[in-house]
This record gives C-alpha cells, structure tokens and sequence, in this order.
C-alpha cells in the first residue's frame, strides 16, 4: 500500500486530532516503523549466520581445515561512491522539501528532479555491481549464504529505491498539477520522511557488507 | 453472506436502490467499521468451523490405537492445517480484525476508523488468504510440516512432485495475512492515538482499548519480521536458495528464530484482546469498579514489552546455547507477574460484587479458571529441565489449548454473548446460551485436561498413531472432542433463532458504562449522532448512568 492513499483518505478525517499530527503523518511512520522491523528481521537473519560460520566471508576452498582461498568478491569502490550519491540524493531532497514549505517552487523542483536523477544513478550503479559480481565472480543468490543474503538484503532496498523514485514522480506530477503544495504538505512530508528511511537503510547495509567484512 | 438476513441498521447512503450489486457494496464494499468487523467475524468463523472438524477428524484417528480413519501423509496436514487456520484465520482476525473493528471506535468515541478505505482492502485480503491455504489439499496435498514449518521438513518435496505446492500455499497464505493485519494494525494505531473523543484520555480508554493498543504495536513490529521470515523460506523452496542449507553455509536453526520472533509475541496478539473482552464483562456483571484499572492497563504493555523478549523458549530441545537457555527461562517466568496481576485483579473485582451468572460472566469466569491453569503449566514448560522432558509429548498440546481454547476461545465466545444485542440488535435466549457454556466448559476439561496426563506418561505429539496403553485415555478425550463440536451446534441453533426471530435488544441490555451502550443497538452509520463528551472513568458503576455528557438520541442524523 502506498502511502498516497494514506495521505488522501486523512483528507477527510477530523480536523481536530489528539496528537495534533495528522492521521496520515502517523500512519506513514507506523508504516515506516512496520519497514523497520522487515529489514530487521532480515538483518538479524544475515548476523546470525556471519556469527554462526566459522569464517565470513565463508571460504571458498578448503585443503584440510586450512582455509586456502578466502571468498571475498566486493569491491569497495562503487559501492562508497553509491552511497555518495544516495546520501546526496537525501540532501536534495531535504532542501526541495523545505523549499517547497517556504513556497519556494522552483527551487524545489529543480531540487525534486536532482533527487529523481540521483536516485536512478544509485540504481545505476547497483546494476553494474550485480552484472560484475554474476560475471566475473560468479557470486549469485544459489551459490552460498554469501550471495543469498547479500542479493536478499541489497535487493529488497533497490525494490525500495524503485518505490521511492515511483513515489518521488507521483508527487512532481501531483505538485505540477497543484494537487500538493503549501496547502497540502502531507504527501511531500511523507516522501521525504520515506526517502530519508531508505537512505538510513542503505547505510546500514553498506556498514554490514562493505566496511565490516575484513 | 447473513448479514442482509440480519436487516442490520447501517445506512449506508446513497444504496437504497436494489440489485445485487448494490447489496455487495453495501454488505461487503461497505468501509463501515462496524461492517467490517461483522464480515471479518463471519469469515474467521467460517474458518473455524473447517478447521474445528479437522480437529474432529484428527481425534477420530486418534481414539483408538493402530486406527487407519486418515494415512499419516494425511493426519499431518489436518494437523498443520488445524493449528494454522485456528490462530492464523480464526483467532487473530476475529479478536483484532472482528472484535477491534467493531468495538473500538465506539469504545473511544471516533465516528470510525482513521483510514476507511485500507480497512476495506485489509478485510478483502483475509478470504483470499484463508482459500489459499486450503488451496494446498488440491495439489497433492497440503502442507505437512505443523503449523511452526520448521525446514529442513518444511523445504523438502514431497515424492511425486516438482514443488511442495502445499507448503507454497501456506506460505503465500500467511504472507497475505501478514500484510492484511499490518494494514489493520497502523490504521487502529493511529485510529486510538490520534481519534478519541473529547475527553477520552488514556486513564479513561476501556481496558479493551488498552489492551487493542498494546496488540495493535505488536503486530506492527512483529508481523513484518514474519513475512520476511516467510519470503526467505519461499525463496529457499521455489529458487532453492541456500539460507537453510547447511552445506552452503544455511542453518536450519534461522527459521526458528525468526519464526518464533514472529510467534511468541503472536501469543500475546491472541490473548490480549482476550484479556480485555474479559476486563470489559468482569465489572459490568459483578456491578464494580474494575479493580486495579491502572495495574491492568500496564500489565498489558509489560506483557507487550516482556513479548518480545522470550521467543528461544521455544527452542530449549531444539539446541540453544546454556547460558541463553538461562537467560529465556526466567524472562519467560516473569511473563507470569503481569499475567498474575490481571488474574488477581479480576478476582478482586468479583469479590463481594453483586454477581449476575448470566453467559457473558460465565464465559468469563470459564476463561479466568482455565487460563490460569494453561499459565501455570507454562510455567512448567519454561523451566529448561521439565521442557526437555516433556516439550515432544502432549503436555505440550494440553498446555497450548488450554491458553489458546481455553483462554482466546472462552474470550471470544465471552464477548459475543457480550456484544451480540450490539452488533445485531437482537438479544439470544439465555437458557441455550447457559446450555452452550456448560457443555462447552465441562467437555473442554474433558478433552484436554487428560492430555497432560498422557503427556506426562510419555506420549508423543503430532503422531498419527501411539502405543496401546493410552488407548482408554484417547477414547475418553475423543468422545469429549466430539461433545465439545456438537456443543458449538447449541450455539450456532441459539444465533440463527436469534436473528430471524429473537427479541429486539435495548441500546444498553447489561448496564454498562462505555460509550458503546450509549447508542442505539445495531449503531447507526457514523456511530455517534452528537460527539460523546467524556467525564469519567469507564466502570463507574457508582455514578448515574449519563456521566459523560450529552445523551446522543437515538435515530438522529445531525453528523451523518
């Protein structure tokens, strides 16, 4: 369920709440609180099986119980400038929405289609990383753990990243079309608070197979 | 579906025309709470009456030794099928889906629930989800591994087929229902949180609502952490992922976790509403104030908090580290101080109260009585030593029965006596609804109270078979089986004469003091004509009845 519809139906709710925050704003981080727990539960899944093989990453070819060849296919290149453009991609998405509160509307455009445009650079950039890791390192989801949570944990979040750049168009056609704005800032709210989630998870995913794996 | 033949009053504007069509979106499109909740309760019973004859089916096998009612193959997807339709499509959505809908924007004042429309599509999830999970009997067979799907049994195939089609089906089943009661669980989140009345502060919400609170937070961070579990499983039996492959690195042991961190507090989903149904009848029969309404509320965030900590005690034979062992079995025992101060609270309210036994109370009392005995043998079980002896055996199954026949069941049917007037606008015979409890409870205990005796004797659950010498036990449990489905029938009989031709029911049948009472009996569509002002707490039975201002008329349409 996207959160647009969220945002609609509390259109028609009570003006008066008890929180003072409207229904849509809370359901949105409830939902981004339900999110949390799917990428927890999946995050626990990879750190127990880190900690319960006797080597990570798991090796590749043992000669007796020596371990000879070490599997360590990741390069940390593309994934850290990745995380440069995602990370951007969060700026730019806080300043379009501060700007689209202090009525400033090109700017937040202009700073709306950065977003969009370095959202599908990380995306980008994700593809040529799985396309080298399947060709040359033949590392895909069948082959060990490895591969099974890294594709499981990275995929999910560019599923995520996707719904998010789907969600970032409908609100720059919606805002066009003067269908958000000033007088409705719920759906720009919540976009934001979602992009700057996915952002958050990509951090932790990037700590989890890049800076923490030997 | 019944509830056209109820003539239930919800004005559904602009459907007065005719025509089928106009009879499904105002009996099953409708985005009313209350209609929701009926059709969520009509559903879940629907499913509990399939999977209450598997259950009869299952002790037909079981009654006597070396019988061949059912093959093996067969008697283990009864067994799976019972235990997952009863908790997944039967007790959760009929506590949180059927009860919650109903009753919790009256209890707090709200014209409805804060998204309408995500309640519809999260109700529409549920029948498709529960077909699906019978689909599996279609295709070879359904799942077979228990309702806990413990790989490496649940990944592999069956003989005779490229893919475990039923296992498949569970799987997609419970991700549907998963998604149906997250979608619940945010909407009746924010629905408490941000849409009480005026006046409606959280020392005077109901203790239902307390208790929808704390099960509604649950869900939301525990039910996404299952449907993660179940993709991760689906992957490994379609694509053949390695995350439970030992070979590759997998471990079996995962899926345990993650499932039972889903389950545990899945326990507590299905209690708590049921705690509160009871906290609702025990004042309103004995004429008190509910005694310690504070204590109960925050035991059910302790509970909820507790919830999350405890789920390895499910695993002590399973093998698990010693000192983790040490470390779950006395968080598991504290679960018993909050548990413990909600019993003696109850207790305490029935104390020197004007009692009146009629079914709601009698219900309650049932649940009281045969809750606390699945408590106390849950402590049994969480003790490491008892544990290893006895978690394969049918300890195991008396204990589970009696907290979640015992206790959920009893709530349900305790709150339907309750509410039915409510919800129908008809009142039931009382002399058939006091027949159904007596049945029930007496052939309850019969049923599964020599359970833990054959289990303390050494009998093994979940098999399809067993050895001669508890041949008289399981006789003696299946005759009591059988009189506690045919005590449902008393039930179902009682209901049907109720709806054609039972006695009109007054806006307030049993006296009680929480806003639902103040409206008429079935409510009006928008619920409340005028918005309820509170003033007091909701068990004052010590003050006039119009303590919280306003009286809404009845019939009258001023916010509609």
């Amino acid at each position: 369920m996207s959160a647009t519809s969220v945002a609609t139906e509390s259109a028609h709710g009570p003006t008066r709440t008890n929180t003072g925050l409207s229904n849509g704003l809370i359901g949105v981080m409830c939902f981004l609180t339900s999110e949390m727990a799917l990428f927890g539960s999946l995050i626990f899944m990879y750190l127990y099986v880190r900690r319960a093989s006797p080597s990570w990453p798991p090796c590749q070819m043992t000669v007796g119980n020596h371990c000879a060849a070490v599997y360590s296919p990741f390069a940390w290149q593309y994934p850290t400038v990745n995380t440069v453009i995602l990370l951007s991609s969060g700026v730019t998405m806080h300043f379009a929405f501060q700007a689209l509160r202090r009525g400033r509307m090109r700017a937040m455009y202009t700073l709306l289609i950065a977003t969009i445009v370095l959202g599908l650079a990380f995306l980008g950039g994700q593809a040529y990383e799985y396309t080298n890791l399947i060709h040359n390192e033949h590392l895909t989801m069948a082959v060990n753990i490895y591969g099974a949570t890294f594709y499981m944990l990275t995929g999910l979040h560019g599923a995520h990243v996707t719904g998010g750049i789907i969600f970032l168009l409908v609100l720059l056609i919606g805002t066009w079309k003067g269908r958000f704005g000033l007088h409705k800032p719920m759906v720009p709210h919540a976009a934001t608070l979602y992009w700057h989630f996915v952002d958050a998870v990509w951090v932790v995913l990037f700590a989890l197979f890049y800076l923490t794996v030997p | 579906m019944a509830t056209a033949a109820i003539g239930l009053g919800v004005p559904d504007h602009a459907q007065s025309r005719g025509g089928s069509w106009a009879w499904v979106r105002r009996y099953i499109l409708s985005t009313d709470h209350k209609v929701i909740g009926l059709n969520y309760m009509y559903t879940s019973i629907f499913f509990f009456i399939i999977a209450g004859l598997f259950a009869e089916v299952i002790r037909m096998n079981l009654a006597q030794p070396g019988s061949k009612v059912v093959s093996p193959d067969v008697f283990n997807q009864l067994t799976t099928i019972h235990g997952s339709a009863m908790i997944f499509l039967f007790t959760i959505p009929m506590l949180v889906g059927g009860f919650g809908n109903f009753l919790m924007p009256l209890m707090i004042g709200a014209g409805d629930v804060a998204f309408p429309r995500l309640n519809l599509l999260s109700y529409l999830l549920f029948p498709p989800a529960g077909i699906i999970m019978f689909l599996g009997f279609l295709f070879g067979g359904a799942a077979q591994a228990g309702w806990t799907s413990y790989p490496p049994i649940s990944i592999q195939t069956p003989p005779g087929l490229p893919h475990d089609y039923g296992q498949i089906c569970w799987l997609v089943s419970v991700i549907f229902v998963g998604v149906s009661s997250t979608i619940t669980a945010i909407n009746f989140l924010v629905t408490i949180l941000n849409m009480r009345t005026r006046g409606m502060s959280f020392h005077r919400l109901p203790l239902f609502i307390w208790a929808m609170l704390v099960t509604v937070i649950l869900t939301l961070v525990v039910t996404p952490a299952l449907a993660g579990a179940l993709t991760v499983q689906l992957l490994s039996i379609v694509f053949g992922i390695p995350f439970f492959d030992p070979a590759k690195g997998g471990n079996v042991l995962l899926w345990q976790h993650m499932f039972w961190f889903y389950s545990h507090p899945a326990v507590y989903i299905m209690i708590l509403p049921g705690m509160g149904i009871i906290s609702e009848i025990i004042p309103v029969f004995s004429r008190k104030p509910i005694f310690g309404y504070k204590a109960i509320a925050y035991s059910s965030a302790a509970i909820g908090v507790l919830a999350f900590l405890v789920w390895a005690h499910h695993m002590f034979t399973s093998g698990i580290q010693p000192w983790l062992e040490t470390y779950f079995m006395f968080a598991t025992m504290i679960i018993a101080v909050p548990t413990g101060i909600k019993v003696f609270s109850w207790v305490a309210t029935l104390f020197e109260g004007k009692l009146r036994l009629e079914s709601p109370l009698l219900f309650a009392l049932g649940f009281v009585s045969t809750f606390t005995i699945g408590g106390i043998t849950g402590i049994f079980l969480a003790a490491v030593p008892v544990d290893l002896q006895e978690h394969g055996t049918y300890f195991l199954v008396a204990h589970l029965h009696y907290v979640l026949f015992g206790g959920s069941v009893f709530a349900i049917f305790s709150g339907l006596y309750m509410w039915w007037p409510k919800m129908t606008g008809r009142m039931l015979n009382e002399k058939l609804s006091k027949l159904h409890f007596w049945l029930m409870y007496i052939s309850f205990n019969c049923t599964f109270f020599p359970m833990h005796i054959i289990g303390l004797l050494g009998m093994p659950r979940r098999v399809a078979d067993y050895d001669p010498q508890f041949g008289a036990f399981n006789l003696f449990i299946s005759i009591s089986a059988f009189v506690l489905g045919a005590s449902f029938l008393v039930f179902f009989y009682n209901a049907a004469v109720s709806l054609a031709r039972g006695e009109k029911a007054p806006a307030n049948p049993w006296g009680g003091r929480t806003l639902e009472w103040t409206v008429p009996s079935p409510p009006g569509h928008g619920n409340f004509a005028r918005v309820p002002v509170v003033s007091g707490g909701p068990y004052d039975f010590t003050k006039p009845a119009a303590w919280f201002g306003p009286t809404p008329t009845e019939g009258s349409e001023e916010l509609t």
